[in-house]
């Protein structure tokens, strides 16, 4: 049985044990809303260099609907706490180290703002693939959005299997 | 009067000599696993040695707590028992002399639906990666961590769970 909740379904058990009857009610929260999404660029671009927003152009998972392959935003379908990950791997090539990207929380760039950006810096001392990863929370209301911004970055993109760009609802 | 339900469970518990009480609990996400191993025991796929060498689906034996789908220490695959989507991720440290290598997330053995995480520490030093990602997951779909060659040092980790239950 199940009474559908905006954040859960409400459950309900019964049963007992050694004599004595217990009955439970719970919010099963895995059957909540449902949003999440898994970004990568194409197999086109190799590597892919650039600045700004990086724009990731496929998602094979996308539940929610609130990742935009047009522009690489991520947008809030409802209010939550939000996980994002990013796993990327940079070229080979000493043009693009010492180099930083961001998660930004609505357009906000400033360095300033820990809360609205979350910097992951990569330096190299030569032209070498680095694994270049992080993730972090934010709060999101409804139609906040997020991306992944970048200085000046160059990403090997000989597969897609090398950069993702994740997120999902955590609690709402 | 409100009552949110978000985080906290309602419970009503009877005793066998007639009393009523009720009580709220904090209540997690009930469906998730982890497996988390450590160190110098994933074991290497073919040799069975800690000395991880060879290629092939890592073993992790060290430690790890399963309560969403099955572990199988024997051969080193996750198994999900729901379906829905899950997060999953892995750290590994690699050893000095060990450039250029990876290890990678994959699901039901295919490359299609794989996560590559790539090192290249590009001298003789250890050098770390991370990686995260998603996946849709049916019940029976199964996850493993490939390595390509590389030799592991302490420290690595493998873990996941689900964030929802998509029918």
């Amino acid at each position: 049985m199940g009474l559908v909740f905006p954040n859960g379904t409400l459950g309900y058990i019964s049963g007992s044990t050694d004599g004595n009857v217990y009955s439970q009610m719970y919010i099963d929260k895995s059957s909540g809303p449902v949003v999440g999404f898994v970004a990568s660029l194409d197999n086109n671009q190799n590597p892919y260099t650039g600045s700004g927003v990086i724009p990731f152009n496929s998602t094979p998972y996308n539940y929610g609907g609130g990742f935009n392959t047009s522009n690489g935003y991520f947008t809030a379908p409802v209010e939550g706490l939000y996980f994002f990950d990013i796993t990327m791997m940079s070229a080979n090539n000493s043009s693009y180290i010492n180099t930083y990207y961001r998660l930004s929380k609505n357009g906000n760039v400033s360095s300033s703002t820990g809360s609205l950006n979350q910097y992951v810096y990569s330096t190299s001392y030569s032209a070498t693939h680095k694994n270049w990863a992080g993730g972090t929370l934010f709060y999101l209301n409804v139609n906040d959005y997020v991306y992944v911004y970048t200085g000046n970055v160059g990403l090997y993109m000989n597969s897609i299997y090398y950069t993702r760009f994740s997120g999902f609802l955590v609690s709402s | 009067m409100g009552v949110n339900f978000t985080n906290f469970s309602l419970e009503q518990q009877t005793a066998s000599y007639g009393n009523v009480g009720s009580y709220l609990q904090l209540t997690g996400n009930p469906y998730y696993y982890a497996a988390c191993m450590s160190a110098t025991t994933p074991i290497d796929a073919v040799t069975g040695s800690t000395n991880i060498t060879n290629a092939g689906v890592l073993r992790w034996n060290y430690r790890y707590t399963v309560t969403e789908g099955t572990y199988n220490t024997s051969n080193g695959y996750w198994t999900a028992a729901s379906d829905g989507f899950y997060y999953t991720w892995c750290k590994w440290m690699g050893q000095p002399t060990y450039d250029n290598k990876y290890l990678q997330i994959q699901k039901n053995g295919s490359s299609s639906w794989m996560l590559r995480i790539y090192s290249s520490a590009g001298g003789n030093m250890y050098h770390m990666a991370t990686g995260g990602t998603c996946f849709y997951m049916n019940a029976g779909d199964y996850l493993y961590v490939y390595n390509a060659n590389a030799q592991i040092y302490g420290g690595s980790d493998y873990c996941g769970w689900i964030v929802a239950k998509v029918g």
